[in-house]
């Protein structure tokens, strides 16, 4: 009995198998197609990741990775010990929650009121207004801001025209954190409202004719149609911007800091690229990276869950 | 229309106040995305004498095209300018070329082996190597001042890729089913069949890629030592941090000061343009290419 069962499993594997192939031959064009993207992948991605063990090494440039000798976590404790480190993971945390507290509603309201504008023309000329900002790069806005805020500014001539005191917005310890903030929110906030735009077209017309019927008046339809019905979209980019919270913002802050505001300003990101490639101190900054690599890989691993869980698309 | 004017006489004095309260609110953010802008191209036309004397600029009270003269006239600037744009259109096709292929290939849902591969792709999305390790591998493959280090590795983002798989699995099968019987290669298929109907997504993924070249400095910043490679956006960046500090602190103005501060801003223009002028053509597909990476699973 089982001596059967097993030659026809065998059978059929060997059958299988061969279908396998047979379909692997006809799709042959198909991981030719592949080949670039993954050459990539492995060149380019999976290759640096060999050099992590550096974070477990001293390194000597003329031994190089792998000749370098073996400290185990000597380099993590020098980190964790050292004030600076605790410093621009602070000041991530509190940059990160500060743009998601004056941040995240910026463009739900926003679409909110593109949605109850009349005039399509109108509309459509706002919405291509608004989203600008997003493709331009930090260094042309960091260009425009030093413009706009530096000494002979127009925001000091302004001032010095009320008769107010000039700021050194740039250099000041008390206006960084708000001025990154703000300046993201400026780029970001149109380009946010296509996601939840692209949500309010989805809801139907229907309940807001019953709606009307009803007698509810504008305020109550957004209220009780269009932001509830946008609230799975806005959960999910929630739950995602969460995972997101120690993720610098590198470009940002590297083109608007400088010496004065490192206190407040500094973030991982910079605080990394300065120790590794200003200082070159290759495996603390190793380290440091992949500690930072690590806590961001659990945070969007678990934000990816958690949208997945509530309906939400994820990551991928 | 009809639909518009009942709405109307419903609204009652509520809803016109807050009709209003919208128009004008939304000029307003409208007005603060551009206002920046235009203070900048007013900047960068001002005579110097207009310059100094403006506070809120509203309206040119001048006009010279000195400091585009100058811009253009600068071998660095002119240099930096074909550097980027080469960049960007050789780069873009590779790209787009490279992300667009491997998005076709997984829309074969019996492919053997495409769930391991999908994989090996997806881990990337979460984790790398970080800085060092990257710069070093960069280092030991020759990137240190190789003008390829702008391009090579710029093969394909997931993010787009995943973007247009979903895009090519919307195209019904029975088009591509057809072309099979006749006889028609994957390749031919996706070049004469697969690119000709998804034209949108092709145009939005180009514009984010183009864009994202254009505007790329930190790669040639940690690379590129040569600055006869540097392109456009590490030159602006490169002007822009050497003299802030000094304009920022310094209390008196000079000429020759204020005209780099109008090259500075001839500089961001020349920077912002090609991103303004391509921008309104793509939009109205990459608001839909947007939507897709939203709703997609």
């Amino acid at each position: 009995m089982f001596g059967t069962k097993a030659v026809k499993k065998e059978k059929q594997v060997k059958k299988s198998r061969s279908e396998v192939l047979k379909k692997m031959y006809g799709y042959r064009e198909i991981y030719i197609m592949l080949i670039p993207a993954f050459l990539y992948y492995f060149i380019f991605c999976y290759g640096p990741m060999y050099g992590v063990i550096l974070a477990f090494k001293d390194y000597w440039a003329s031994k190089g990775i792998w000749g370098s000798p073996w400290v185990g976590l000597a380099n993590f404790k020098e980190i964790f010990a050292s004030a600076k480190f605790w410093q621009v993971f602070r000041n991530t945390l509190i940059i990160n929650i500060g743009r998601l507290i004056f941040g995240f509603p910026v463009p739900i309201i926003l679409s909110l009121l593109i949605n109850e504008m009349g005039s399509m023309k109108y509309k459509r000329c706002i919405q291509t207004i608004i989203y600008l900002p997003h493709f331009i790069s930090w260094v042309v806005i960091s260009g425009i801001l030093f413009a706009l805020l530096s000494n002979d500014g127009m925001v000091n001539s302004l001032l010095a025209e009320f008769g107010l005191d000039k700021i050194n917005f740039l250099t000041s310890t008390k206006a960084f954190r708000p001025l990154v903030i703000i300046s993201d929110i400026w780029k970001e906030m149109g380009w946010g409202t296509i996601i939840y735009l692209a949500a309010i077209s989805g809801i139907s017309q229907d309940m807001y004719e019953a709606a009307e019927i009803d007698g509810a008046n504008r305020f109550k339809r957004i209220i009780y149609i269009t932001l509830p019905s946008i609230v799975p979209t806005i959960s999910v980019l929630l739950i995602m911007k969460l995972g997101g919270l120690m993720a610098g913002s590198f470009d940002q802050i590297f083109n608007l800091y400088n010496e004065a505001v490192y206190e407040v300003g500094d973030i991982i990101d910079t605080y990394n690229y300065r120790t590794g490639l200003t200082q070159g101190r290759f495996a603390t900054a190793t380290a440091v990276g992949l500690f930072l690599n690590l806590i961001n890989m659990i945070m969007l691993i678990a934000s990816d869950k958690s949208s997945k869980a509530m309906g939400g698309s994820g990551l991928y | 229309m009809r639909k518009n004017t009942l709405a109307k006489k419903r609204m009652g004095v509520g809803g016109r106040v807050f009709e209003v309260f919208n128009y004008v609110f939304l000029t307003l953010v409208a007005f603060t995305t551009l206002y920046p802008f235009w203070y900048v191209l007013l900047k960068s036309i001002l005579p110097f004498e207009e310059a100094i004397k403006s506070k809120f600029l509203i309206i040119p009270t001048g006009f010279t095209m000195d400091s585009y003269k100058y811009v253009l006239s600068t071998d660095r600037f002119t240099n930096s300018l074909f550097v980027s744009i080469g960049v960007t259109i050789l780069g873009t096709v590779y790209q787009v070329l490279i992300t667009s292929l491997t998005a076709y290939a997984f829309t074969k849902k019996d492919l053997p082996g495409r769930n391991i591969l999908f994989n090996i792709i997806i881990v990337t999305m979460f984790f790398g190597g970080g800085l060092i390790p990257t710069y070093l591998l960069y280092k030991s493959l020759g990137f240190i001042d190789n003008p390829l280090v702008m391009i090579l590795p710029h093969a394909i983002s997931t993010y787009n890729m995943v973007v247009m798989k979903s895009f090519f699995t919307s195209i019904p099968y029975e088009i591509e089913e057809s072309a099979r019987i006749d006889g028609a290669s994957y390749f031919k298929i996706f070049f004469r069949i697969i690119m000709p109907l998804s034209l949108s997504s092709f145009a939005t993924i180009a514009l984010f890629v183009a864009v994202s070249l254009w505007n790329s400095w930190y790669g040639p910043m940690l690379y590129l030592n040569d600055k006869k490679f540097w392109p456009m956006a590490l030159v602006l960046r490169d002007i822009l941090v050497k003299t802030d500090m000094n304009s920022m602190q310094g209390e008196y103005v000079s000429e020759s000061m204020m005209l780099s501060e109008s090259v500075k801003m001839a500089t961001v223009i020349v920077a912002i343009v090609p991103i303004i002028i391509v921008y309104p053509f793509v939009q109205k597909y990459f608001v839909k290419g947007v939507m897709v990476g939203a709703v997609k699973a």
